[in-house]
């Protein structure tokens, strides 16, 4: 070999060393750069791409009436989004999703193809419909849409439709109870969502044994109401007619079982169908039963006399003289009809509604003893029912009455209560003096199936059975005899009472020539197990004997009839002094 | 080691196997909890009693009148104590027979 092809032969070696030298450098550096450098954010990338999160929607608790029927119920769901940077033709597939969710296009398609913020900022995430139905979801899937994605949710469905809409309330979009009993228990109601973290392959297809994290979502608690669903229904129909009939503006029923508390019915015209609230007239949403007050009118004398005759100011052969009007203070008070000056007992004052005989009776009580029976039949505090927005009334400090305060509340203006604060007195008269708290909520089912009854109600007793018995008596001659016949039963005795109070003006002191006609009322009189509270609101009947008392009839019998109440004995007739009729 | 091998991989795809059916039985259940539900859901819509009431009247169904009705009162220790409000006394079995004609 010669020495210049010596030399050509190690430079070509030189020169192999060198470029696989340079080469395996390249390879090294960048395999510092990937397995060092950018280890973390490749790992993170390929975790990323392989991982899905997914948060497990928990299933809300379901709500049923006393006899196990379902209120409200919630099925799983799917929340359709979009990432409109992925999104290659808006228009067609806003057209495909409309048509699929049965939505309009001119509402899908600016989702679709607004694909930045107003800051410019890009939008990678945007719902198009939130609570499909599985099949509907599935349709879409199935056209495959680009930027189209789907998460999992549930979706809240009232199957009763208006039945009870104010008392159930309604949840919104993102499972959170907005009103009523839905957002009272929501917490129950609601439970915990569950966490799953899977593995997948490029086409979505989960690897097997690729290790999951799963943390189960915790159903939510069932809810069982005091409602009787029946009860509530006729209600609700039987308020529905007498609006109509008596051109009222609205108007409230509620049925109680005076013994435990337990509301059967609750019903507010007018309603709205809790499946689409959004579409309500916001007005219709409160229960006003609970969350709105009133000047009672007339159905408040029960405390008047029921006060008096715990306090022994006024016996029941005790005969006022009772004219048909009144100078008290600076005004004159009128009892509803005119008549002569005439003699009159307890009996007949409650009878005929007579309300200088009422502002007579206050008067043997006194200011301070007649606030101490507003406050312990209610009055001035929520009745314990923990509704959203219920209120306390009005009941002013008795250090704020005027000069006519007293006579003026005898007759049940001067003061403002909720419709369920009135029928909880009349159910304290009919359990005997005992006041038993208000309750919409029997108990609760947990996930395992396990009912847990709700304490029972808070009691107080407020007069005694002897003056709950006597104020019977009063109640019963009132509906036997008084204003309130309208209100009787075939073959059952009833004890109530009328009201007809007038309306304060809004935007100034005085009364609007408007009237709110009620008639509130137990059955059996002498064996007392059911209290229902009818309200118009505005009627062209304006007299709750007129109005109202129709439609406490209609109720009680119906209610009667359905929880298989016998009849009981006639309550004694109390001493009058004015010939019925 | 050659039979070791192939009994890693066999076992192997015996679990990859059964994995896949449990993941079709999940889908399943899914399916079968969905329907169960839809299934309460339509039960309770039938059941309510507005759309009771609404398939009573179109099958000719009708209230009575208050008017028709009359309140038996079953003879009992108390009997004779009590009375009715609405009618001044309760109908007396003569009536009720009357009333029901020739019905049992």
């Amino acid at each position: 070999v010669s020495p210049r092809a010596s030399h050509g032969s190690t430079q070509r070696l030189v020169s192999i060393f060198i470029v696989s030298a340079v080469s395996l450098g390249a390879i090294l550096a960048r395999l510092v750069v990937l397995q060092v450098r950018d280890a973390g954010a490749l790992e993170s990338r390929a975790v990323d791409q392989r991982i899905r999160d997914l948060t497990l929607p928990a299933p809300r608790g379901t709500i049923f009436d006393r006899g196990g029927g379902q209120l409200a119920m919630s099925l799983p769901a799917r929340d359709v989004y979009a990432d409109p940077r992925l999104v290659r033709d808006p228009q067609g597939e806003a057209r495909t999703i409309a048509r699929t969710l049965r939505l309009k296009v001119r509402d899908v398609r600016p989702l679709l193809a607004t694909t930045t913020d107003r800051q410019g900022a890009p939008i990678r995430f945007v719902y198009v419909r939130r609570g499909v139905d599985l099949s509907l979801a599935k349709r879409l899937q199935d056209e495959h849409l680009p930027g189209i994605g789907f998460l999992g949710d549930t979706r809240r469905y009232y199957p009763a439709g208006s039945l009870a809409p104010q008392v159930l309330g309604f949840v919104g979009v993102d499972g959170t109870g907005l009103a009523g009993l839905e957002k009272q228990y929501q917490s129950l109601l609601a439970g915990r969502a569950g966490h799953e973290v899977v593995q997948e392959d490029p086409s979505g297809t989960l690897i097997p044994q690729a290790g999951t994290v799963s943390t189960p979502p915790v159903p939510g608690d069932d809810l069982v109401l005091t409602i009787d669903r029946d009860i509530q229904y006729r209600a609700q129909q039987s308020l529905a007619d007498a609006v109509r009939r008596n051109h009222a503006s609205g108007g409230t029923v509620i049925v109680m079982d005076p013994r435990t508390g337990d509301i059967l019915a609750m019903a507010t015209y007018p309603w709205f169908d809790p499946n689409r609230f959004a579409e309500a007239n916001p007005d219709f949403l409160r229960s006003r039963a609970v969350t709105d007050v009133y000047e009672p009118g007339s159905v408040n004398k029960v405390i008047t006399a029921a006060a008096a005759v715990q306090e022994g100011t006024v016996g029941l052969r005790h005969r006022f003289m009772v004219p048909d009007q009144l100078k008290v203070y600076d005004a004159t008070i009128h009892d509803a009809e005119t008549h002569p000056t005439e003699q009159m007992t307890l009996a007949d004052i409650i009878s005929l509604s007579s309300n200088i005989g009422a502002i007579k009776v206050a008067d043997t009580l006194g200011q301070q003893r007649f606030y101490r029976y507003l406050t312990k039949f209610g009055f001035g505090h929520t009745t314990g029912l923990g509704f959203p927005g219920e209120s306390g009334g009005i009941l002013p400090p008795v250090d704020t009455w005027s000069g006519v305060s007293l006579a003026t509340m005898a007759y049940g203006q001067g003061i403002a209560v909720t419709p369920l604060q009135m029928a909880s007195v009349y159910a304290t008269i009919a359990n005997g003096g005992v006041r038993v708290q208000p309750r919409l909520v029997r108990g609760t089912v947990d996930a395992d199936g396990h009912f847990q009854a709700a304490p029972a109600s808070r009691t107080r007793r407020v007069v005694s059975a002897t003056t709950a018995r006597l104020v019977t008596r009063m109640l019963s001659y009132a509906v036997e005899t008084g204003t309130g016949v309208q209100a009787q039963i075939q073959g059952y005795w009833v004890a109530g009472k009328t009201g007809t109070a007038r309306i304060p003006r809004q935007d100034r002191a005085g009364y609007t020539r408007k009237t709110i006609a009620s008639f509130i009322g137990f059955a059996p009189a002498s064996r007392p197990s059911l209290v229902v509270a009818a309200m118009l609101d505005d009627p062209s009947t304006i007299y709750g004997g007129v109005a109202a008392a129709p439609l406490f009839q209609d109720v009680a019998r119906f209610a009667l009839a359905r929880l298989r109440i016998p009849p009981a004995a006639k309550p004694p007739t109390p001493p009058h002094a004015v010939r019925p009729g | 080691v050659g039979a070791l091998v192939v009994g890693i991989v066999t076992l192997q795809a015996l679990v990859s196997q059964t994995s896949f059916r449990m993941q079709d039985l999940q889908a399943r259940t899914r399916t079968l909890q969905q329907q169960y539900g839809e299934r309460t859901l339509t039960v309770a819509r039938l059941s309510s009693p507005d759309r009771i009431a609404s398939a009573a009247r179109h099958a000719g169904f009708v209230l009575p009148d208050p008017s028709q009705m009359y309140t038996l009162h079953v003879p009992g220790p108390r009997a004779g104590a009590s009375g009715t409000q609405g009618a001044g006394s309760a109908p007396g079995s003569s009536a009720v027979k009357a009333f029901l004609g020739a019905q049992p």
